[in-house]
């Protein structure tokens, strides 16, 4: 909507056609690309996270399936996939910590301008009213922060409990190795 | 696949699946190998006596020794650890 109504008003104003060669008509046009970007990110985003829930549930629906009546070597299995999983996602899972961080603090910022703008109008025009419309955007900004800010939270704590886990496993290579050597026959 | 498993992992699979006799053919497409890091993999693990190879008639099978038993109990010791003793993610 924002970029349709960007160029709609660049239309209006003459502005679409000179380009980023006019100096100050070229905001809003890095405006327009800008908010694309973000628009084709967002989408990624969302199908990666998808992709890694999906691969998540799948395995736990098969982990369910045999819960109870696994035998030792099945359950070191399902382990082994889980780590592989991790291992797999490891760098989307890095990204999506650091885009839900700025995009939280983004809707944060946006949320919290909005709330002062709503204030403020009431103070400027010197009435007690106040303008409700800018409510629900500062509402849906700040919405949409927290839930940005605790996914990016939640994906943290999933992340350094595998990451601990991950060292661990660099541990248990040693003593593998080091059986391994003293077996040789 | 294989990139994302480490070696004792790999070497963990191959011993689980070798319990019963097994081809290299059929080893190397059930733990997800190519056939020259199979064959790396099966020869380590003969030569460190955890895999035996057997020959009946024309076909050749690999299967897993009591050495190979050790070695799959201490992995699983080892990997069950992980979560019993680091605290889960819990929403």
């Amino acid at each position: 909507m924002f970029i349709v109504t960007r160029l709609q008003e660049m239309a209006h104003a003459g502005t679409l056609l000179l380009g980023p060669f006019s100096t100050w008509s070229a905001v809003p046009l890095i405006m327009v690309i800008v908010g694309f970007s973000v628009a084709v990110l967002g989408i990624k985003w969302i199908v990666a996270s998808v992709e890694i829930f999906s691969s998540v549930e799948e395995l736990k629906s098969a982990y369910d399936a045999k819960k109870g009546e696994m035998t030792p070597e099945e359950s070191t299995g399902f382990i082994i996939q889980m780590i592989n999983q991790y291992r797999t996602n490891k760098a989307t899972i890095r990204t999506m910590i650091l885009v839900c961080t700025a995009g939280g603090c983004c809707f944060l910022v946006l949320g919290i301008m909005s709330s002062i703008e709503f204030v403020s109008a009431g103070l400027t025009s010197g009435m007690t009213t106040l303008n409700y419309l800018l409510i629900p955007s500062a509402l849906l900004s700040l919405g949409i922060a927290t839930v940005s800010l605790l996914c990016s939270y939640y994906f943290r704590q999933y992340a350094s409990v595998w990451d601990l886990r991950l060292s661990e496993i660099s541990r248990s290579e040693n003593v593998l190795e080091k059986t391994m050597e003293q077996d040789s026959p | 696949m294989s990139e994302r498993r480490t070696r004792y992992e790999i070497y963990w699979e191959i011993l689980v699946f070798c319990k019963t006799p097994r081809s290299f053919t059929g080893i190397i497409g059930r733990c997800d190998l190519n056939s020259k890091t199979g064959q790396e993999y099966l020869e380590f693990l003969c030569r460190k006596g955890y895999l035996s190879l057997r020959k009946d008639n024309e076909k050749t099978t690999y299967a897993a020794t009591e050495r190979a038993a050790e070695y799959i109990a201490l992995f699983g010791r080892l990997y069950q650890t992980l979560f019993d003793e680091i605290p889960g993610f819990k929403l």
